[in-house]
């Protein structure tokens, strides 16, 4: 009990207690002035209108010892807009772009775990209602380079396309679930024992929906860690999930099923 | 604490065995990273002299490493060496395996530990040279112990017994540990990490602690742990006992609360353990390891 209290009350005061006050004025230009930035931003939002403010809050460790897993959690919980797609970064990587999120409803949180080959900004790019792009970045400290290239101490242990389900009930109220999808993610640019490059084979398309409907659908890139955890802050508790998955190599993983609580 | 003198240049560990107990010396490791500078002599290692003969513990880091232990060893005695237990797979401990068997002498381990050997050698010996440098690991490959045991086993010296001991599941699937009686001297590998934070990976962390029981009522005067100085104060079985006890009960209750371990992370680690070496990134690699594992298998209660 005693821990419970330490991590619940640390989580308050390293996060939302700094909390930006929703709506405080961004700043039109990036804040690192990098020039790998500014060429995801030609190619990726098109000439759209980006600022760079705290309106959500992302959760990714500064500094990085195991860099072929990195959890990332973006929280919307005081995001003052509606949340129409998400798109996340880690500019750095062999492929910078890690995943486009297209909302089905509202959601508090998403989280997942990435690679990340190198010391990069990770960035979070948020669309809201009127098409302006929101953009929240933190420099992540790496300190065993590789996660993308290097063989990739997470890959094994679980069995590809075995999905599992759990369900949290949450201290601040509402649920949180979390699939856990058994896939080796090939980035395509790690060797094996042989001396051959592994063909990248990775999950490039995820759906989840359940009895109240469709919840998010999901486009990945090979910076997707292996055996990735998917996480879902909800309003209420789910009974039925369907989560739908396919790879680069066309197999698709289907899982219905009510998620087990603990 | 004694370490090893400064190492001239890349290849020469510069080897000076510190006599602990009467016949009892110690290699002592430097309490480090795996660095250029050191050839990844991080480990501490050892050998009891007998009457007859002379058991060495633990095979070092790298083939270089078990070469000049031989020497150093054959600088202090002309008994001949009749064995080196190796206390667990880790590199740090087993990589110099092969020198030992081309000069035909028993190689003791446990067999699970072989078996992560196997599993897990040649990557790791990948990640070393990366970190070393080739100048330290040239020539180094995965060896196999010639003598698995998995019961405790008593090695006679001469005029000393020496009893190899067996700890599984703890610290990794196989460790041993070597007690000697004549002057109650424990090299208890690392299934004791002294002023460092103990690595958890391969184990499991309540084993562990009952093994750190079992340990601390031994009637042991000193005990040479894997890593750090000299053990003669057993608060430090009883320290690490509670970083292990904190470590488990951080992640179960952050893992059962639904947490993200990118959340758990951002928790402090409380002032008792800021002080052990390498917290930064093993507290981090600990906690996205039980993870993991709490996803195969469900987390203890959270106490």
């Amino acid at each position: 009990m005693f821990f419970r209290l330490i991590a619940c009350s640390a989580l308050m005061a390293a996060g939302f207690a700094t909390f930006a006050p929703a709506g405080a004025a961004g700043q039109a230009t990036d804040p690192f002035d990098s020039p790998v930035w500014r060429d995801i931003l030609e190619m990726e939002f098109d000439g759209a209108e980006v600022v760079y403010d705290q309106s959500i809050y992302l959760v990714v460790p500064d500094q990085v010892e195991e860099a072929f897993s990195v959890p990332v959690v973006m929280n919307f919980a005081h995001t003052p807009y509606t949340v129409a797609e998400i798109a996340l970064f880690a500019e750095n990587n062999p492929f910078p772009i890690v995943a486009r999120i297209y909302p089905q409803r509202g959601f508090k949180a998403v989280g997942f775990d990435i690679r990340l080959e190198r010391s990069t900004p990770v960035r979070a790019a948020i669309m809201d209602g009127d098409g302006v792009w929101h953009v929240v970045q933190k420099q992540v400290l790496v300190m065993t380079p590789g996660g993308c290239s290097a063989p990739d101490g997470a890959a094994g242990g679980a069995a590809m396309g075995k999905i599992a389900m759990r369900q949290f009930v949450r201290t601040n109220g509402g649920s949180r679930l979390k699939v856990r999808i058994g896939h080796p993610m090939h980035t395509g640019l790690v060797v094996d024992d042989a001396g051959d490059a592994i063909p990248a084979q990775y999950i490039e398309r995820l759906s989840v929906r359940d009895e109240f409907g469709g919840l998010a659908s999901m486009v990945l890139w090979a910076s997707v860690a292996a055996n990735p955890v998917f996480m879902f802050d909800l309003p209420e508790t789910q009974q039925s999930v369907r989560v739908t998955a396919e790879d680069t190599d066309g197999t698709a993983f289907i899982l219905d099923g009510k998620p087990s609580a603990m | 604490m004694a370490l090893s003198a400064a190492v001239a240049q890349a290849g020469d560990y510069g080897l000076a065995p510190f006599e602990t107990a009467p016949g009892v010396y110690t290699f002592w490791g430097e309490q480090a990273d795996l660095l250029p500078s050191n050839g990844g002599n991080i480990a501490n290692a050892g050998f009891i002299v007998g009457a007859k003969s002379v058991l060495v513990i633990d095979a070092g880091p790298t083939r270089r490493y078990a070469e000049q232990m031989l020497d150093a060893i054959r600088a202090t005695t002309d008994r001949p060496i009749i064995a080196v237990v190796v206390t667990h797979h880790h590199q740090d401990h087993s990589f110099g395996i092969p020198v030992f068997v081309e000069h035909g002498l028993d190689v003791i381990m446990h067999p699970g530990a072989a078996a992560m050997l196997v599993r897990d050698g040649d990557i790791l010996l990948n990640f070393v040279t990366e970190l070393v440098g080739a100048a330290w690991t040239d020539g180094t490959t995965i060896g196999a112990p010639t003598h698995p045991i998995t019961e405790a086993t008593s090695i006679d010296l001469g005029d000393r017994d020496v009893d190899v001991e067996i700890f599984e599941g703890g610290h990794t699937p196989g460790d041993l540990v070597v007690y000697d009686g004549a002057t109650k001297t424990l090299f208890a590998g690392d299934l004791v990490f002294n002023g460092r934070v103990p690595t958890v990976p391969h184990g499991d962390v309540q084993t562990w602690r009952g093994q750190l029981v079992t340990l601390d009522k031994w009637d042991w005067r000193r005990l040479i742990p894997g890593h750090g100085p000299l053990v003669a104060d057993r608060t430090v079985l009883d320290g690490m006992s509670d970083y292990l006890a904190f470590l488990e009960a951080r992640v179960a209750c952050s893992y059962r609360m639904g947490d993200s371990p990118a959340e758990t992370l951002m928790a402090e680690v409380p002032d008792a353990y800021t002080g052990l070496f390498g917290i930064d990134r093993e507290y981090q690699r600990a906690v996205l390891q039980l993870f993991r594992k709490y996803d195969e298998t469900a987390p203890p209660p959270c106490p």
